[in-house]
């Protein structure tokens, strides 16, 4: 059975670290992207089962919008999308349930948090 | 002319007393006569009875020439006391002669009567002796008057007693009859009198049944009439001089060359002259523009805006109203002033409001004309004011714009009049985007057909803010939470795993660098909301020695960036006279040195220079790095809270720092500039006024 593929995306080098050494015993295969451009054309290539992606991020495209093209995009896969938002705020929600989100975890989150919400999402 | 002088009394008077007089004298004069002609026959015949008896009787002695017989004859006759003389005469002179030796000295001369006697005292008269036909002799006598006269003198006395008499009597009853009459004539005069000097009404008594009676019946009548008529003039004017004195517009009346003729209280007020003054003024002295000439010629009966003088000097604004009238056959004109002095005063403090007012008026009526916008509607819609002016025709021109300005994804479907009328925000796009709000209200409310008025108020900034504010927070808890991500999460792994020494030492940093971040962000935070609220009320600021505090800073800074270098080009000298506060400009420079060194791997360079703007001379401090740079839309949100070009989280910092330096520059009274190509470096340059600040402390 292949390793469940996990696409990390956000714009601080210290955060995807930390999602990704909370991951990294969980067997699965792990990749990041530092904004939305770069995290789409990954997800073209990797085809990821889960997507964990910030929502303020620099750049032309936000999460939000990384998270809409993912859903109701042309991807073969559609993947599982989990927000991560320092926000938290109900707009905030409300915005990530249009884009068709599956999750949210809102910053500061605990990583064994994480874990299980990852887990959940891929069985 | 005596005659008119004297009164109807003394007239009856005289005239009566004239006639009595002259028929009296006429009486008494033909009563005399009558006498004397009696008195004279009598005397006549006595003289002649008594001659010619003498002539008989001594016919005989006479021819005898018996001298004693005619002596003795004359003596007997003579004793007849009447007869003063007695001559007799012969053919040859004088016979015998008796009597007053006075009369018979006198010569002879005969007298036919009374009057002719009178010069000498005597009636003389004679007879002539005769015989047969034949003249012997004559006799002459001289009888005495005396008698005769005392009668006529007694008579003539008795009638002039009596005409006396009766004229008194006469004179009695004609004064006491003009009394009677004049009497009443009096009080018919006095009466008239009265009613001349302006008694109305007066009624005299009727007394009699004669032409006076009839007359005080007329007066009566005519008083009373007059009176009445009196009385109607009288109600009438008080009537007018009540409605003229009651209103509170002034009303003169001029003649055609200024001359003021009467003037109602209100006019009197107006012009602070005193009522009891007597007008003797001209129009022009009080209204020194008035142009009577205009309203005559022209029929111009309406002058707007004139200013009128009154007795103190002070200037007052009128309005008039003019008519040319009639009185009395001369032509007058009649003005209605009204004060508008405070009318003005008024108008303009309300325009002086309106036009100050950032909130924005607009009247408009019920036929869609806008009789009124202030200065502030025009700005609020973009309107140059002469585009669309007020008054006439103006309501496509006004929408036509309004409906370029309105921002169609708020208002659909509604007319610029729904909008207007129904909306309470209105929100405009262009030329830049508004939020508006609408109170409106008739101006009378109790008529639903006058003009509405409605009140704009500009609340773009107040959204703009309270949007700001609310994106602020949000910013702000997304930046704390981000550092604070890495805190809790890292921390909870390390205590939830083994690490091997070396990865987690590296998490270990990571969690201290984050708690700095942490620490840093509240610090500038707080800092920046601090100087805000207190808006520069706690800089210090004196002047300093500028070029220390440049120098020291960038020494701090260095240190913290091992190795590399700011270099300081004065390339104006260092002012000496520059007021700053020290930590706060320390602040500025620490932040711009430390944005610069972080961007870039090389030395910085550090410039002074020197400009002058409106008038105000600025020194400038560059500071230049030739490190990654900016995009222009990096730049063009440089400043903004939290705003980080390079969000990677490997360079530390808050995304205040930019923030706090345009925050502190400003509120010294200089400005900042940013200018940079990407991947070209960065010029960050901040200018401090050379002018004396108002914050300097002595």
């Amino acid at each position: 059975m292949n390793k469940k593929r996990v696409l990390i995306v956000d714009d601080q080098g210290e955060l995807r670290k930390l999602v990704r050494m909370t991951l990294e015993f969980g067997g699965y295969e792990l990749h990041e992207a530092g904004y939305g451009e770069r995290a789409l054309e990954l997800a073209t290539v990797i085809k990821p089962d889960l997507v964990i992606l910030d929502v303020m991020m620099p750049g032309e495209i936000d999460g939000y919008q990384v998270c809409e093209q993912l859903k109701k995009g042309t991807f073969e896969k559609v993947p599982y999308v989990i927000l991560l938002t320092a926000k938290g705020q109900a707009s905030d929600l409300q915005e990530g349930d249009r884009v068709g989100a599956d999750d949210y975890l809102i910053k500061p989150f605990s990583p064994l948090q994480l874990i299980d919400t990852v887990k959940l999402a891929l069985q | 002319m005596l005659n008119f002088k004297l009164s109807f009394k003394m007239k009856t008077i005289f005239g009566i007393a004239i006639i009595e007089t002259l028929f009296l004298f006429v009486l008494v004069l033909n009563s005399r006569s009558i006498l004397y002609e009696t008195i004279e026959l009598d005397i006549q015949d006595q003289a002649n009875n008594i001659s010619t008896l003498l002539a008989t009787a001594s016919i005989d002695a006479v021819v005898s020439q018996d001298i004693a017989t005619l002596d003795s004859i004359l003596n007997s006759t003579i004793a007849t006391s009447q007869i003063l003389y007695i001559r007799i005469l012969g053919l040859d002179g004088v016979l015998a002669e008796v009597g007053s030796q006075h009369f018979l000295n006198q010569p002879f001369k005969e007298d036919n009567s009374i009057v002719d006697s009178e010069s000498d005292g005597t009636y003389d008269a004679y007879a002539n002796i005769m015989i047969g036909g034949y003249q012997f002799g004559r006799v002459e006598i001289g009888l005495s008057i005396e008698e005769q006269h005392s009668i006529i003198n007694q008579a003539t006395n008795h009638l002039s007693s009596i005409a006396f008499v009766e004229m008194l009597f006469v004179a009695l009853f004609s004064l006491l009859l003009g009394l009677a009459l004049t009497k009443r004539l009096t009080v018919l005069q006095e009466a008239t009198l009265k009613v001349s000097q302006g008694e109305t009404g007066l009624q005299i008594p009727i007394e009699g049944s004669d032409e006076v009676t009839d007359a005080a019946k007329a007066f009566n009548l005519m008083s009373k009439k007059i009176g009445q008529v009196t009385q109607k003039l009288k109600s009438d004017n008080s009537r007018m001089d009540t409605v003229m004195n009651t209103v509170t517009d002034g009303i003169f009346m001029v003649s055609l060359e200024g001359d003021i003729h009467s003037m109602n209280r209100s006019a009197y007020q107006l012009f602070g002259l005193e009522e009891s003054l007597i007008v003797t003024q001209s129009i022009y002295d009080l209204i020194p523009e008035f142009n009577l000439n205009e309203v005559i010629t022209t029929q111009n009966k309406h002058i707007q805006d004139v200013e009128g003088l009154t007795l103190k000097g002070k200037r007052v604004a009128l309005e008039i109203h003019c008519n040319q009238m009639e009185f009395d056959n001369q032509q007058y004109i009649v003005g209605v002033i009204r004060d508008k002095t405070e009318i003005n005063r008024l108008q303009y403090e309300l325009q002086a409001v309106f036009n100050l007012s950032p909130n924005g008026f607009m009247i408009l009526a019920n036929d869609l004309n806008i009789s009124y916008v202030n200065p502030a509607f025009y700005s609020m819609f973009s309107i140059a004011p002469e585009r669309c002016e007020l008054g006439g025709n103006n309501w496509a021109c006004f929408t036509d714009f309004i409906e370029d300005s309105i921002d169609d994804e708020h208002h659909q479907n509604l007319s610029i009049l729904e909008e207007l009328l129904t909306e309470n925000v209105l929100y405009l796009k262009s030329p830049i985007e508004k939020v508006l709000t609408i109170s409106r209200r008739k101006i009378d409310i109790a008529d639903p057909d006058s003009s509405d008025i409605l009140f704009f108020v500009d609340i773009t900034h107040l959204t703009i803010v309270d949007k700001m504010k609310s994106e602020f927070l949000s910013t702000a808890a997304h930046e704390l939470r981000t550092p604070l991500a890495s805190i809790c999460g890292f921390s909870e792994l390390l205590l939830l795993r083994e690490y091997d020494k070396s990865a987690a030492a590296e998490m270990h940093k990571i969690i201290h660098r984050q708690s700095l971040n942490l620490k840093h962000l509240l610090d500038e935070l707080l800092d920046l909301s601090r100087i805000e609220a207190r808006a520069g009320k706690g800089f210090d600021i004196s002047i300093q020695d500028i070029e220390t505090v440049v120098k020291q800073s960038c020494e701090e800074v260095e240190g913290a960036f091992k190795g590399r270098k700011a270099m300081i080009y004065p390339a104006v000298a260092w002012p000496t006279t520059l007021a700053f506060d020290v930590d706060k400009i320390r602040r500025v420079l620490k932040n711009l040195l430390s944005n610069a060194f972080k961007y870039s791997s090389k030395d910085i360079t550090l410039l002074t220079d020197e400009k002058e703007e409106q008038g105000k001379a600025f020194f400038g401090i560059s500071i230049i790095d030739r490190g990654i740079g900016m995009t222009p839309q990096q730049l063009s949100r440089l400043g903004e809270r939290f705003y980080r070009a390079d969000d990677s989280g490997s360079t530390p910092g808050s995304g205040l720092g930019v923030s706090l330096v345009n925050e502190i520059v400003s509120i010294h009274g200089g400005k900042t500039e940013y200018s940079s190509e990407s991947g070209q470096g960065m010029t960050a340059t901040f200018w401090l006024p050379l002018t004396v600040n108002k914050f300097i402390k002595e």
